[in-house]
Protein backbone atom coordinates (compact mmCIF):
# COMPACT_ATOMS: atom_id res chain seq x y z
CA UNK A 1 0.00 0.00 0.00
CA UNK A 2 1.36 3.40 -0.97
CA UNK A 3 1.91 6.37 1.32
CA UNK A 4 -1.19 8.03 -0.05
CA UNK A 5 -3.27 4.97 0.65
CA UNK A 6 -1.81 4.80 4.12
CA UNK A 7 -2.88 8.38 4.67
CA UNK A 8 -6.35 7.51 3.42
CA UNK A 9 -6.50 4.64 5.84
CA UNK A 10 -5.47 6.81 8.73
CA UNK A 11 -7.58 9.84 7.92
CA UNK A 12 -10.42 9.33 5.52
CA UNK A 13 -11.23 5.81 6.55
CA UNK A 14 -11.11 6.10 10.28
CA UNK A 15 -12.37 9.63 10.82
CA UNK A 16 -15.29 9.75 8.41
CA UNK A 17 -14.18 12.66 6.21
CA UNK A 18 -14.45 12.88 2.41
CA UNK A 19 -11.55 11.54 0.37
CA UNK A 20 -10.11 13.87 -2.22
CA UNK A 21 -9.48 12.59 -5.73
CA UNK A 22 -5.71 12.79 -5.17
CA UNK A 23 -6.08 10.41 -2.22
CA UNK A 24 -8.13 7.90 -4.17
CA UNK A 25 -5.12 6.19 -5.64
CA UNK A 26 -6.46 2.66 -6.04
CA UNK A 27 -6.44 1.25 -9.53
CA UNK A 28 -8.52 -1.62 -10.84
CA UNK A 29 -6.04 -4.22 -9.62
CA UNK A 30 -6.12 -2.83 -6.08
CA UNK A 31 -9.90 -2.98 -6.06
CA UNK A 32 -9.93 -6.49 -7.52
CA UNK A 33 -7.52 -7.90 -4.95
CA UNK A 34 -9.20 -6.02 -2.14
CA UNK A 35 -12.71 -7.14 -3.19
CA UNK A 36 -11.60 -10.71 -3.63
CA UNK A 37 -9.67 -10.80 -0.39
CA UNK A 38 -12.50 -9.28 1.63
CA UNK A 39 -15.14 -11.58 0.23
CA UNK A 40 -13.17 -14.84 0.06
CA UNK A 41 -13.07 -16.52 3.46
CA UNK A 42 -14.03 -19.87 4.90
CA UNK A 43 -17.70 -18.80 4.94
CA UNK A 44 -17.70 -19.52 1.19
CA UNK A 45 -17.47 -23.26 1.93
CA UNK A 46 -20.53 -23.04 4.17
CA UNK A 47 -22.51 -21.15 1.50
CA UNK A 48 -21.68 -23.81 -1.09
CA UNK A 49 -22.51 -26.55 1.39
CA UNK A 50 -25.97 -25.10 1.86
CA UNK A 51 -26.59 -25.16 -1.90
CA UNK A 52 -25.61 -28.86 -1.91
CA UNK A 53 -28.88 -29.59 -0.09
CA UNK A 54 -30.78 -28.57 -3.22
CA UNK A 55 -28.66 -28.88 -6.35
CA UNK A 56 -26.22 -31.29 -7.94
CA UNK A 57 -22.79 -30.33 -9.26
CA UNK A 58 -23.67 -29.13 -12.78
CA UNK A 59 -26.83 -27.10 -12.13
CA UNK A 60 -25.37 -25.98 -8.79
CA UNK A 61 -22.24 -24.62 -10.47
CA UNK A 62 -24.22 -22.66 -13.06
CA UNK A 63 -26.83 -21.38 -10.63
CA UNK A 64 -24.29 -20.30 -8.02
CA UNK A 65 -22.25 -18.25 -10.49
CA UNK A 66 -25.47 -16.76 -11.91
CA UNK A 67 -26.80 -15.88 -8.46
CA UNK A 68 -23.58 -14.21 -7.41
CA UNK A 69 -23.49 -12.11 -10.58
CA UNK A 70 -27.12 -11.02 -10.21
CA UNK A 71 -26.49 -9.95 -6.62
CA UNK A 72 -23.37 -8.10 -7.72
CA UNK A 73 -25.49 -6.23 -10.32
CA UNK A 74 -27.59 -4.66 -7.56
CA UNK A 75 -24.73 -3.59 -5.32
CA UNK A 76 -22.64 -2.28 -8.21
CA UNK A 77 -25.51 -0.18 -9.54
CA UNK A 78 -26.44 1.07 -6.06
CA UNK A 79 -23.00 1.82 -4.64
CA UNK A 80 -20.26 2.26 -7.21
CA UNK A 81 -21.58 5.46 -8.85
CA UNK A 82 -22.01 7.51 -5.63
CA UNK A 83 -19.08 5.95 -3.75
CA UNK A 84 -16.57 6.47 -6.54
CA UNK A 85 -17.85 9.89 -7.55
CA UNK A 86 -17.82 11.40 -4.06
CA UNK A 87 -15.38 9.16 -2.18
CA UNK A 88 -17.99 8.12 0.38
CA UNK A 89 -18.58 4.76 2.02
CA UNK A 90 -21.73 2.63 2.04
CA UNK A 91 -23.32 3.85 5.24
CA UNK A 92 -22.76 7.55 4.48
CA UNK A 93 -24.15 7.04 0.99
CA UNK A 94 -27.49 6.14 2.63
CA UNK A 95 -27.88 9.63 4.13
CA UNK A 96 -29.56 11.12 1.01
CA UNK A 97 -32.38 8.55 1.15
CA UNK A 98 -32.64 7.81 4.88
CA UNK A 99 -31.90 11.25 6.31
CA UNK A 100 -29.25 12.75 8.57
CA UNK A 101 -30.47 10.69 11.51
CA UNK A 102 -32.07 7.85 9.59
CA UNK A 103 -28.75 6.82 8.08
CA UNK A 104 -27.75 5.57 11.52
CA UNK A 105 -30.07 2.64 10.76
CA UNK A 106 -27.72 1.60 7.96
CA UNK A 107 -24.80 1.93 10.37
CA UNK A 108 -26.57 -0.34 12.84
CA UNK A 109 -27.27 -2.85 10.07
CA UNK A 110 -23.64 -2.71 9.02
CA UNK A 111 -22.51 -3.23 12.61
CA UNK A 112 -24.90 -6.15 13.16
CA UNK A 113 -24.22 -7.94 9.87
CA UNK A 114 -20.45 -7.56 10.15
CA UNK A 115 -20.78 -8.99 13.66
CA UNK A 116 -22.77 -11.89 12.19
CA UNK A 117 -20.12 -12.70 9.60
CA UNK A 118 -17.43 -12.47 12.28
CA UNK A 119 -19.40 -14.74 14.60
CA UNK A 120 -19.61 -17.36 11.85
CA UNK A 121 -15.85 -17.16 11.31
CA UNK A 122 -15.15 -17.39 15.04
CA UNK A 123 -17.37 -20.47 15.32
CA UNK A 124 -15.53 -22.13 12.41
CA UNK A 125 -12.27 -21.12 14.09
CA UNK A 126 -13.36 -22.79 17.34
CA UNK A 127 -14.45 -25.94 15.53
CA UNK A 128 -11.24 -26.07 13.50
CA UNK A 129 -9.14 -25.73 16.67
CA UNK A 130 -11.05 -28.57 18.29
CA UNK A 131 -10.75 -30.68 15.13
CA UNK A 132 -6.96 -30.12 15.13
CA UNK A 133 -6.73 -31.29 18.74
CA UNK A 134 -8.92 -34.33 18.05
CA UNK A 135 -6.95 -35.22 14.91
CA UNK A 136 -3.65 -34.85 16.76
CA UNK A 137 -4.91 -37.18 19.48
CA UNK A 138 -4.85 -34.50 22.20
CA UNK A 139 -8.61 -34.86 22.64
CA UNK A 140 -10.62 -38.04 22.37
CA UNK A 141 -12.72 -38.32 19.24
CA UNK A 142 -15.96 -39.34 20.90
CA UNK A 143 -16.42 -36.77 23.63
CA UNK A 144 -18.28 -33.45 23.69
CA UNK A 145 -15.78 -30.66 23.12
CA UNK A 146 -17.98 -27.63 23.72
CA UNK A 147 -15.69 -26.18 26.39
CA UNK A 148 -12.57 -26.54 24.23
CA UNK A 149 -14.36 -24.97 21.27
CA UNK A 150 -15.58 -22.12 23.47
CA UNK A 151 -12.11 -21.45 24.90
CA UNK A 152 -10.67 -21.48 21.36
CA UNK A 153 -13.27 -18.98 20.18
CA UNK A 154 -12.66 -16.64 23.11
CA UNK A 155 -8.88 -16.88 22.72
CA UNK A 156 -9.32 -16.11 19.02
CA UNK A 157 -11.48 -13.08 19.84
CA UNK A 158 -8.94 -11.86 22.38
CA UNK A 159 -6.09 -12.21 19.90
CA UNK A 160 -8.07 -10.31 17.25
CA UNK A 161 -8.70 -7.48 19.69
CA UNK A 162 -5.05 -7.27 20.76
CA UNK A 163 -4.01 -6.87 17.11
CA UNK A 164 -6.77 -4.61 15.76
CA UNK A 165 -6.63 -2.20 18.70
CA UNK A 166 -3.21 -1.13 17.40
CA UNK A 167 -4.86 0.52 14.40
CA UNK A 168 -5.34 0.06 10.67
CA UNK A 169 -1.67 -0.67 9.98
CA UNK A 170 -2.08 -4.02 11.72
CA UNK A 171 -4.84 -5.04 9.31
CA UNK A 172 -3.45 -3.62 6.11
CA UNK A 173 -1.95 -6.54 4.25
CA UNK A 174 -3.66 -9.42 5.99
CA UNK A 175 -6.64 -9.75 3.69
CA UNK A 176 -4.57 -10.32 0.55
CA UNK A 177 -2.66 -13.26 2.05
CA UNK A 178 -5.80 -14.75 3.57
CA UNK A 179 -7.56 -14.70 0.20
CA UNK A 180 -4.58 -16.27 -1.56
CA UNK A 181 -4.36 -18.91 1.17
CA UNK A 182 -8.08 -19.73 1.03
CA UNK A 183 -7.95 -19.95 -2.77
CA UNK A 184 -4.94 -22.30 -2.59
CA UNK A 185 -6.74 -24.37 0.05
CA UNK A 186 -9.81 -24.49 -2.19
CA UNK A 187 -7.81 -25.74 -5.18
CA UNK A 188 -6.01 -28.35 -3.08
CA UNK A 189 -9.32 -29.53 -1.61
CA UNK A 190 -10.79 -29.69 -5.11
CA UNK A 191 -7.87 -31.85 -6.24
CA UNK A 192 -8.31 -34.13 -3.24
CA UNK A 193 -12.07 -34.42 -3.84
CA UNK A 194 -11.47 -35.39 -7.47
CA UNK A 195 -8.76 -37.90 -6.57
CA UNK A 196 -10.83 -39.45 -3.77
CA UNK A 197 -14.28 -39.50 -5.36
CA UNK A 198 -13.47 -39.10 -9.06
CA UNK A 199 -14.93 -36.49 -11.39
CA UNK A 200 -17.90 -38.73 -12.14
CA UNK A 201 -18.47 -39.26 -8.43
CA UNK A 202 -18.82 -35.52 -7.93
CA UNK A 203 -20.90 -34.98 -11.07
CA UNK A 204 -23.28 -37.81 -10.23
CA UNK A 205 -23.62 -37.06 -6.49
CA UNK A 206 -27.19 -36.22 -5.52
CA UNK A 207 -28.18 -33.21 -3.44
CA UNK A 208 -28.81 -34.21 0.16
CA UNK A 209 -32.19 -32.58 0.84
CA UNK A 210 -33.80 -31.45 -2.40
CA UNK A 211 -37.37 -30.23 -2.64
CA UNK A 212 -39.83 -31.94 -4.98
CA UNK A 213 -39.81 -29.13 -7.52
CA UNK A 214 -36.80 -28.71 -9.80
CA UNK A 215 -37.48 -25.02 -10.28
CA UNK A 216 -37.76 -24.45 -6.51
CA UNK A 217 -34.37 -26.06 -5.96
CA UNK A 218 -32.80 -23.85 -8.60
CA UNK A 219 -34.46 -20.71 -7.31
CA UNK A 220 -33.35 -21.42 -3.76
CA UNK A 221 -29.77 -21.94 -4.92
CA UNK A 222 -30.02 -18.66 -6.82
CA UNK A 223 -31.55 -16.88 -3.83
CA UNK A 224 -28.75 -18.02 -1.50
CA UNK A 225 -26.06 -16.60 -3.78
CA UNK A 226 -27.95 -13.36 -4.48
CA UNK A 227 -28.24 -12.97 -0.71
CA UNK A 228 -24.51 -13.64 -0.29
CA UNK A 229 -23.68 -10.91 -2.80
CA UNK A 230 -26.18 -8.33 -1.54
CA UNK A 231 -24.90 -8.91 2.00
CA UNK A 232 -21.70 -7.16 0.88
CA UNK A 233 -23.47 -3.80 0.65
CA UNK A 234 -21.88 -2.55 3.89
CA UNK A 235 -18.35 -3.42 2.78
CA UNK A 236 -18.29 -2.23 -0.83
CA UNK A 237 -18.36 1.52 -0.34
CA UNK A 238 -15.29 1.60 1.87
CA UNK A 239 -13.29 -0.05 -0.93
CA UNK A 240 -14.80 1.65 -3.98
CA UNK A 241 -14.39 5.11 -2.44
CA UNK A 242 -10.63 4.67 -2.89
CA UNK A 243 -11.02 4.36 -6.68
CA UNK A 244 -11.29 7.66 -8.59
CA UNK A 245 -13.53 6.33 -11.35
CA UNK A 246 -16.68 4.23 -11.53
CA UNK A 247 -15.49 2.99 -14.92
CA UNK A 248 -12.24 1.73 -13.39
CA UNK A 249 -14.21 0.04 -10.62
CA UNK A 250 -16.67 -1.84 -12.84
CA UNK A 251 -14.81 -4.96 -13.98
CA UNK A 252 -12.71 -5.36 -10.82
CA UNK A 253 -15.94 -5.32 -8.80
CA UNK A 254 -17.65 -7.88 -11.03
CA UNK A 255 -14.60 -10.13 -11.07
CA UNK A 256 -13.46 -9.48 -7.51
CA UNK A 257 -16.81 -9.89 -5.79
CA UNK A 258 -18.64 -12.26 -8.07
CA UNK A 259 -16.20 -14.86 -9.30
CA UNK A 260 -13.85 -15.71 -6.37
CA UNK A 261 -16.70 -16.18 -3.89
CA UNK A 262 -18.59 -18.35 -6.37
CA UNK A 263 -15.41 -20.34 -7.12
CA UNK A 264 -14.61 -21.13 -3.49
CA UNK A 265 -18.28 -21.73 -2.69
CA UNK A 266 -18.31 -24.34 -5.45
CA UNK A 267 -15.76 -26.40 -3.49
CA UNK A 268 -18.19 -26.28 -0.56
CA UNK A 269 -20.92 -27.44 -2.95
CA UNK A 270 -18.88 -30.39 -4.22
CA UNK A 271 -17.71 -31.35 -0.72
CA UNK A 272 -21.29 -31.14 0.53
CA UNK A 273 -22.44 -33.40 -2.32
CA UNK A 274 -19.87 -36.18 -1.82
CA UNK A 275 -19.72 -35.89 1.99
CA UNK A 276 -23.32 -34.93 2.80
CA UNK A 277 -22.84 -35.01 6.57
CA UNK A 278 -20.28 -32.17 6.27
CA UNK A 279 -22.72 -29.66 4.79
CA UNK A 280 -19.66 -28.05 3.20
CA UNK A 281 -18.09 -27.38 6.61
CA UNK A 282 -14.33 -27.76 6.09
CA UNK A 283 -13.77 -28.61 9.75
CA UNK A 284 -15.76 -31.80 9.09
CA UNK A 285 -14.48 -32.89 5.69
CA UNK A 286 -10.80 -31.87 5.59
CA UNK A 287 -9.37 -34.86 7.45
CA UNK A 288 -11.75 -37.15 5.57
CA UNK A 289 -10.53 -36.09 2.14
CA UNK A 290 -6.90 -35.30 2.91
CA UNK A 291 -5.91 -37.66 5.68
CA UNK A 292 -4.58 -36.80 9.12
CA UNK A 293 -1.48 -34.76 8.26
CA UNK A 294 -3.12 -32.67 5.56
CA UNK A 295 -6.22 -32.27 7.72
CA UNK A 296 -4.25 -30.90 10.66
CA UNK A 297 -2.27 -28.48 8.47
CA UNK A 298 -5.39 -27.30 6.63
CA UNK A 299 -7.37 -26.89 9.84
CA UNK A 300 -4.53 -24.94 11.44
CA UNK A 301 -4.52 -22.72 8.36
CA UNK A 302 -8.27 -22.18 8.75
CA UNK A 303 -7.70 -21.04 12.33
CA UNK A 304 -5.11 -18.48 11.19
CA UNK A 305 -7.12 -17.39 8.14
CA UNK A 306 -10.22 -16.85 10.23
CA UNK A 307 -8.31 -14.74 12.75
CA UNK A 308 -7.23 -12.55 9.82
CA UNK A 309 -10.74 -12.38 8.34
CA UNK A 310 -12.24 -11.47 11.72
CA UNK A 311 -9.63 -8.74 12.10
CA UNK A 312 -10.79 -7.22 8.82
CA UNK A 313 -14.42 -7.50 9.89
CA UNK A 314 -13.76 -5.92 13.28
CA UNK A 315 -11.83 -3.15 11.54
CA UNK A 316 -14.78 -2.51 9.18
CA UNK A 317 -17.23 -2.49 12.10
CA UNK A 318 -15.01 -0.13 14.07
CA UNK A 319 -14.71 2.28 11.14
CA UNK A 320 -18.50 2.24 10.84
CA UNK A 321 -18.92 3.01 14.52
CA UNK A 322 -16.53 5.93 14.25
CA UNK A 323 -18.73 7.48 11.56
CA UNK A 324 -20.95 8.50 14.49
CA UNK A 325 -19.52 11.83 15.70
CA UNK A 326 -20.32 11.06 19.35
CA UNK A 327 -18.31 7.84 19.10
CA UNK A 328 -15.30 9.29 17.30
CA UNK A 329 -15.14 12.25 19.72
CA UNK A 330 -15.55 10.35 22.98
CA UNK A 331 -14.24 6.83 22.46
CA UNK A 332 -10.70 5.84 21.62
CA UNK A 333 -9.87 3.49 18.75
CA UNK A 334 -8.98 0.56 21.06
CA UNK A 335 -12.32 0.89 22.87
CA UNK A 336 -14.16 1.13 19.54
CA UNK A 337 -12.61 -2.14 18.41
CA UNK A 338 -13.75 -3.71 21.68
CA UNK A 339 -17.29 -2.44 21.08
CA UNK A 340 -17.18 -3.87 17.54
CA UNK A 341 -16.08 -7.24 18.88
CA UNK A 342 -18.52 -7.36 21.81
CA UNK A 343 -21.61 -8.67 19.93
CA UNK A 344 -19.46 -11.31 18.23
CA UNK A 345 -18.31 -12.60 21.61
CA UNK A 346 -21.89 -12.54 22.90
CA UNK A 347 -23.13 -14.60 19.94
CA UNK A 348 -20.41 -17.24 20.20
CA UNK A 349 -20.68 -17.40 23.98
CA UNK A 350 -24.45 -17.75 24.11
CA UNK A 351 -25.79 -19.12 20.83
CA UNK A 352 -22.88 -20.47 18.80
CA UNK A 353 -24.47 -23.74 17.69
CA UNK A 354 -27.95 -22.33 16.90
CA UNK A 355 -26.35 -19.44 15.02
CA UNK A 356 -24.21 -21.80 12.92
CA UNK A 357 -27.20 -24.05 12.26
CA UNK A 358 -29.28 -21.06 11.14
CA UNK A 359 -26.60 -19.47 8.96
CA UNK A 360 -28.90 -19.65 5.89
CA UNK A 361 -31.39 -17.54 7.85
CA UNK A 362 -28.67 -14.98 8.54
CA UNK A 363 -27.98 -14.84 4.79
CA UNK A 364 -31.69 -14.43 4.04
CA UNK A 365 -32.01 -11.64 6.60
CA UNK A 366 -29.06 -9.85 4.97
CA UNK A 367 -30.88 -10.02 1.62
CA UNK A 368 -34.14 -9.01 3.30
CA UNK A 369 -32.55 -5.78 4.55
CA UNK A 370 -29.91 -4.85 1.99
CA UNK A 371 -31.89 -5.80 -1.13
CA UNK A 372 -34.51 -3.09 -0.56
CA UNK A 373 -31.73 -0.70 0.43
CA UNK A 374 -30.16 -1.24 -3.02
CA UNK A 375 -33.51 -0.63 -4.76
CA UNK A 376 -34.08 2.63 -2.90
CA UNK A 377 -30.52 3.82 -3.44
CA UNK A 378 -30.63 3.16 -7.19
CA UNK A 379 -33.89 5.09 -7.62
CA UNK A 380 -32.76 7.93 -5.36
CA UNK A 381 -29.38 8.44 -7.01
CA UNK A 382 -30.25 7.90 -10.67
CA UNK A 383 -33.89 8.95 -11.03
CA UNK A 384 -34.44 11.52 -8.32
CA UNK A 385 -31.06 13.14 -7.74
CA UNK A 386 -29.76 12.77 -11.30
CA UNK A 387 -26.42 11.52 -9.93
CA UNK A 388 -25.71 14.63 -7.85
CA UNK A 389 -25.15 14.66 -4.08
CA UNK A 390 -24.06 17.46 -1.77
CA UNK A 391 -20.82 16.81 0.11
CA UNK A 392 -21.76 19.59 2.52
CA UNK A 393 -25.10 17.98 3.33
CA UNK A 394 -23.52 14.53 3.66
CA UNK A 395 -21.15 15.63 6.41
CA UNK A 396 -23.26 18.06 8.43
CA UNK A 397 -26.42 17.74 10.54
CA UNK A 398 -27.64 21.31 10.94
CA UNK A 399 -31.32 22.25 10.74
CA UNK A 400 -30.95 23.61 7.22
CA UNK A 401 -29.42 20.45 5.83
CA UNK A 402 -31.54 19.24 2.86
CA UNK A 403 -30.99 15.64 3.89
CA UNK A 404 -32.74 16.34 7.20
CA UNK A 405 -36.17 15.75 5.59
CA UNK A 406 -38.33 15.59 8.73
CA UNK A 407 -36.39 15.50 12.03
CA UNK A 408 -33.51 13.78 10.27
CA UNK A 409 -35.60 10.97 8.77
CA UNK A 410 -36.86 10.48 5.23
CA UNK A 411 -40.21 8.69 5.61
CA UNK A 412 -40.17 7.71 1.92
CA UNK A 413 -36.96 5.73 2.45
CA UNK A 414 -38.29 3.85 5.45
CA UNK A 415 -41.70 3.16 3.88
CA UNK A 416 -39.99 1.85 0.73
CA UNK A 417 -37.57 -0.39 2.63
CA UNK A 418 -40.54 -1.63 4.68
CA UNK A 419 -42.41 -2.42 1.46
CA UNK A 420 -39.38 -4.29 0.11
CA UNK A 421 -39.10 -6.30 3.33
CA UNK A 422 -42.83 -7.09 3.16
CA UNK A 423 -42.47 -8.24 -0.46
CA UNK A 424 -39.60 -10.51 0.53
CA UNK A 425 -41.50 -11.97 3.48
CA UNK A 426 -44.55 -12.56 1.30
CA UNK A 427 -42.43 -14.77 -0.94
CA UNK A 428 -39.96 -16.46 1.41
CA UNK A 429 -39.76 -17.18 5.11
CA UNK A 430 -36.12 -16.41 5.98
CA UNK A 431 -36.13 -18.78 8.95
CA UNK A 432 -37.69 -21.88 7.36
CA UNK A 433 -37.07 -21.17 3.67
CA UNK A 434 -40.73 -22.01 3.03
CA UNK A 435 -41.78 -20.16 -0.09
CA UNK A 436 -45.07 -18.98 -1.50
CA UNK A 437 -46.54 -17.06 -4.41
CA UNK A 438 -44.37 -16.68 -7.48
CA UNK A 439 -41.08 -17.13 -5.57
CA UNK A 440 -40.13 -20.10 -7.73
CA UNK A 441 -40.06 -17.85 -10.80
CA UNK A 442 -38.61 -14.64 -9.33
CA UNK A 443 -36.66 -15.39 -6.13
CA UNK A 444 -37.52 -13.21 -3.14
CA UNK A 445 -34.63 -10.75 -3.37
CA UNK A 446 -35.27 -9.50 -6.90
CA UNK A 447 -38.93 -8.53 -6.29
CA UNK A 448 -38.01 -6.92 -2.96
CA UNK A 449 -35.43 -4.70 -4.72
CA UNK A 450 -37.97 -3.72 -7.41
CA UNK A 451 -40.83 -3.14 -4.96
CA UNK A 452 -38.64 -1.01 -2.67
CA UNK A 453 -37.43 1.09 -5.61
CA UNK A 454 -40.94 1.57 -7.00
CA UNK A 455 -42.48 2.48 -3.66
CA UNK A 456 -39.61 4.87 -2.99
CA UNK A 457 -40.19 6.68 -6.27
CA UNK A 458 -43.90 7.02 -5.52
CA UNK A 459 -43.44 8.09 -1.90
CA UNK A 460 -40.75 10.56 -2.90
CA UNK A 461 -43.27 12.44 -5.04
CA UNK A 462 -44.81 13.56 -1.75
CA UNK A 463 -41.38 14.56 -0.43
CA UNK A 464 -40.65 16.46 -3.64
CA UNK A 465 -44.04 18.17 -3.46
CA UNK A 466 -43.20 19.39 0.05
CA UNK A 467 -39.86 20.74 -1.15
CA UNK A 468 -37.79 18.52 1.16
CA UNK A 469 -34.70 16.45 0.43
CA UNK A 470 -32.83 18.96 -1.73
CA UNK A 471 -33.86 17.13 -4.91
CA UNK A 472 -34.54 20.19 -7.02
CA UNK A 473 -31.41 21.98 -5.84
CA UNK A 474 -29.30 18.88 -6.40
CA UNK A 475 -30.59 18.22 -9.90
CA UNK A 476 -30.28 21.84 -10.96
CA UNK A 477 -26.83 22.33 -9.50
CA UNK A 478 -24.45 22.43 -12.45
CA UNK A 479 -22.18 25.25 -11.38
CA UNK A 480 -18.60 24.39 -12.28
CA UNK A 481 -17.31 26.03 -9.11
CA UNK A 482 -19.81 25.52 -6.31
CA UNK A 483 -19.56 27.70 -3.27
CA UNK A 484 -17.64 25.81 -0.62
CA UNK A 485 -19.22 25.41 2.79
CA UNK A 486 -18.83 28.77 4.46
CA UNK A 487 -17.81 27.20 7.70
CA UNK A 488 -14.85 25.52 6.13
CA UNK A 489 -13.70 28.53 4.13
CA UNK A 490 -10.32 29.48 5.46
CA UNK B 1 -29.68 27.57 5.38
CA UNK B 2 -26.05 28.39 4.61
CA UNK B 3 -25.62 30.19 7.92
CA UNK B 4 -26.97 27.20 9.82
CA UNK B 5 -24.71 24.84 7.95
CA UNK B 6 -21.79 27.18 8.48
CA UNK B 7 -22.36 26.95 12.20
CA UNK B 8 -22.35 23.18 11.93
CA UNK B 9 -19.19 22.92 9.87
CA UNK B 10 -17.38 25.24 12.29
CA UNK B 11 -17.14 22.14 14.46
CA UNK B 12 -15.04 20.40 11.83
CA UNK B 13 -11.44 20.36 13.05
CA UNK B 14 -9.27 22.97 11.37
CA UNK B 15 -7.15 20.22 9.87
CA UNK B 16 -10.17 18.98 7.93
CA UNK B 17 -11.60 22.31 6.75
CA UNK B 18 -9.40 22.53 3.71
CA UNK B 19 -10.34 18.95 2.88
CA UNK B 20 -14.05 19.80 2.95
CA UNK B 21 -13.52 22.92 0.85
CA UNK B 22 -11.64 20.93 -1.78
CA UNK B 23 -14.07 18.01 -1.67
CA UNK B 24 -16.87 20.30 -2.89
CA UNK B 25 -15.03 21.10 -6.09
CA UNK B 26 -16.07 19.30 -9.31
CA UNK B 27 -12.48 18.30 -10.04
CA UNK B 28 -12.61 16.16 -6.92
CA UNK B 29 -15.57 14.19 -8.24
CA UNK B 30 -14.74 10.77 -9.61
CA UNK B 31 -15.55 9.74 -13.16
CA UNK B 32 -19.02 8.20 -13.57
CA UNK B 33 -20.25 5.36 -15.76
CA UNK B 34 -20.85 6.01 -19.47
CA UNK B 35 -23.63 4.35 -21.43
CA UNK B 36 -21.31 1.58 -22.67
CA UNK B 37 -20.45 0.72 -19.07
CA UNK B 38 -24.11 0.12 -18.25
CA UNK B 39 -24.29 -2.16 -21.27
CA UNK B 40 -21.29 -4.13 -20.01
CA UNK B 41 -22.82 -4.33 -16.54
CA UNK B 42 -26.13 -5.64 -17.86
CA UNK B 43 -24.44 -8.15 -20.18
CA UNK B 44 -22.15 -9.50 -17.46
CA UNK B 45 -24.54 -9.53 -14.53
CA UNK B 46 -28.00 -9.94 -16.06
CA UNK B 47 -27.79 -11.51 -19.52
CA UNK B 48 -24.95 -13.95 -18.75
CA UNK B 49 -26.62 -15.20 -15.53
CA UNK B 50 -29.90 -15.61 -17.39
CA UNK B 51 -28.16 -17.84 -19.92
CA UNK B 52 -26.50 -19.81 -17.12
CA UNK B 53 -29.88 -20.37 -15.47
CA UNK B 54 -31.27 -21.57 -18.78
CA UNK B 55 -28.34 -23.98 -19.15
CA UNK B 56 -28.81 -25.20 -15.58
CA UNK B 57 -32.47 -25.84 -16.33
CA UNK B 58 -31.57 -27.86 -19.40
CA UNK B 59 -28.74 -29.76 -17.63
Amino acid sequence: MSTVESRSMSTGTTDGVPLLISERSWRGFNLFTSSASTSVATWCFIIGGFVSYYLGAVPGTLVMIAGMLIGVFFIILALIPPASKYGIDSSLSSKPFLGTRGWLVSLVLLYVTVAGWNALLLIVLGRASTAVLVSAGVLSGDGAHGTVTMISMLLGAGLVWLIVRRGPDSVRDFSKWIAIGVLVLAFVVMGLLVSKFGLNGILEAKPSAPMDSKILNMTTGLEILIASAVAWWPYIGSMVRLVPSARTALWPSIMGLGIPVAAVSLIGLYAGLVIPESGGDPTVFLTQVGGLTFGIIALAFIVLANIGSIMIGVFAGSVALRQVPAVSRRISWPVTTGVALAPVILVVALVADPFFAHFPSFLAICALLFGPMCGVQIVDYFLLRKQRLSIEALYTTSVGNPYNFWAGFNPAGFVAIGAGVAAYLALLNPFTYESSGFYAYTTASIPSVIVAGGVYWLASQFVLHRGRGGYRAGAARVSPDPTPPGGVRS
Amino acid sequence: MTAQMNAETQHIPATHRERFRLAERPENEGETFRSGDYMVLVLATVVAPALMILLAWLA
